[in-house]
């Protein structure tokens, strides 16, 4: 299989209080087209950033990012990309739909159809016309993803979008994404600093260590793709999550 | 909450009327000695009421001349407020160059330029009083919105730039909705300072407004007058705050249910 995105050699350095610090170092990795891929990491390990290398939002200190064989910034040139934030970030003084539709504003897109299809998809039928503040944050996540696919990216970034919702919420999101993507067919990276999160939902899990941010450890998730919450209590499930452990423990003092 | 508003106006009538009875004693007393009695410096509230009843028609037509100046003022500021905040955000060089010189003014009491005005654009003329009305307003509103603009949410501006938006997208479609909360704050600490600026800038000598008929009371030395002036402005400026907080719900539902939510 051809990769989408590769990144080779990708180094990231930022000034803090005048030091040079090395948030990413040398990182290689690809990443599959329809697959969802997993970036697994202790806090300050550089996950997000390089979320934002591949919005182009960062550019890479060495190394070079590559969109099939293009330069990555020809993806969100061509609107290839959609962002689902850490929290929902959603505009306080729009509807649902309104929200979901902003995407669609600034590509000037006037058919609205998608909207409505997503809004059923994400499971939010009835809410069209609530105000986020009318929302649980379960549903402003929801509404955020709605937004992040309603123009129909190739390629969905996900960072941490349940890392602020209850246990219980947040698996049945899981579950629903991966739902959405079995249908939607969208490549997706997706960051977690939760291992049972990145085991369930993911065909193919990165592992990173932090300060400087490595990669440690590059994890196939074998388990049937059509997946179910019993999976998490299954014994391949465990047997990915203890791989994981011992990858994270050997590199923690 | 009807109780708590029923006994506040309670305790404001009672306290008009123990000013009533307390300075008819005094005065009756005074002018048993003298007859410039205390009423010619303060008046009861009965003959503030009376100065009402025989001035409104006055008091009204002034007001209307002041609120005229006062909220052309108001309104150049704000605006003028808005887009030089917005400039800031397209041009961050400008931003450097003036905010510095914008927060340093805003520390003058610009009131007190109201002379330096006056003698620039005529005594009592119209441009010199909404020019320190709109002086008055536009400092404290850049101010705040430049603070409302620096603090929208980075990570929908991140987004904004995923989705390849342009500048004046990202303005009128984030910047500027999140900032309306702290624009309509502004707004409601200028709107009474536009109208006192222009009072102050009709005492300075003016051809009609309330500051003018206040002036005329205090040399021709009619309390009665003088206080109902005053008073009418503090209507006004709080049902100017009222008119705005209506605007504000009207324009704005999502705000009200925002606050109930997080207090």
């Amino acid at each position: 299989m051809e990769p989408l995105i590769t990144f080779k050699n990708v180094s990231r350095s930022y000034y803090k209080n005048k030091k040079l610090l090395v948030g990413i170092d040398k990182i290689n990795f690809k990443v599959y087209p329809r697959q969802i891929l997993s970036i697994l990491g202790p806090s300050g390990c550089g996950k997000t950033t390089i979320l934002r290398l591949i919005c182009s939002i960062l550019e890479p200190t060495k190394g070079e990012i590559l969109y099939q064989n293009k330069n990555i910034s020809y993806a969100r040139k061509k609107g290839l990309i959609g962002l689902v934030p850490q929290e929902p970030t959603l505009l306080p003084n729009r509807t649902v739909e309104d929200n979901i539709s902003l995407p669609l504003e600034i590509k000037k897109i006037k058919d609205k159809k998608a909207v409505y299809q997503l809004i059923n998809f994400v499971g939010l039928k009835g809410f069209e016309k609530f105000y986020p503040h009318q929302l649980s944050g379960g549903m402003k996540q929801r509404v955020s993803i709605a937004r992040a696919l309603v123009y129909e990216p190739e390629i969905l970034l996900m960072d941490e979008p349940f890392a602020s919702l209850d246990e219980i919420i947040r698996e049945n999101l899981n579950l629903e994404l991966i739902n959405i993507q079995c249908r939607l067919k969208q490549t997706i990276v997706f960051v977690t600093h939760n291992i049972e999160e990145a085991v369930f939902i993911s065909d193919r899990i990165i592992v990173m260590s932090t300060r400087p941010g490595k990669i440690i450890g590059e994890i196939q998730v074998d388990l049937p793709k059509e997946r179910s919450q019993e999976i998490r209590s299954s014994q391949d499930f465990f047997q990915v999550v203890k791989q994981i452990r011992q990858l994270l423990g050997k590199n923690y003092d | 909450m009807t109780k708590k508003i029923i006994l506040s106006i309670l305790i404001f009538f009672v306290l008009l009327i123990v000013w009533q009875i307390v300075e008819d004693q005094i005065n009756v007393q005074r002018l048993e000695k003298d007859q410039t009695a205390l009423e010619a410096f303060i008046p009861t509230p009965l003959t503030i009421l009376k100065s009402f009843g025989n001035d409104w028609q006055n008091i009204v037509r002034e007001l209307s001349h002041t609120l005229r100046k006062a909220g052309l003022g108001f309104a150049i500021g704000v605006v003028f407020a808005v887009l030089i905040a917005s400039i800031f955000i397209f041009i961050p060089f400008i931003r450097n160059l003036i905010f510095p010189l914008a927060f340093a003014i805003n520390s003058f009491p610009i009131i007190g330029f109201a002379p330096a005005i006056v003698l620039i654009f005529g005594q009592g003329s119209f441009i010199s009083i909404v020019f320190i009305s709109a002086l008055i307003c536009y400092f404290p509103t850049l101010i705040s919105m430049d603070t409302a603009f620096r603090e929208t949410d980075k990570n929908l501006l991140e987004l904004m730039e995923v989705l390849n938006a342009n500048k004046w997208q990202t303005l009128f479609k984030v910047r500027l909705p999140l900032a309306m909360p702290y624009l309509f704050l502004s707004m409601k600490l200028a709107i009474p300072a536009a109208i006192i600026g222009a009072t102050i800038g009709e005492w300075l000598g003016a051809r009609n407004g309330i500051g003018q008929l206040i002036t005329i009371a205090l040399y021709q030395l009619k309390p009665g007058l003088l206080y109902a002036s005053l008073i009418s402005i503090t209507i006004v400026s709080s049902l100017s705050i009222i008119i705005l907080l209506i605007i504000q719900n009207l324009l704005f539902p999502w705000k009200r249910g925002a606050n109930n939510e997080k207090r």
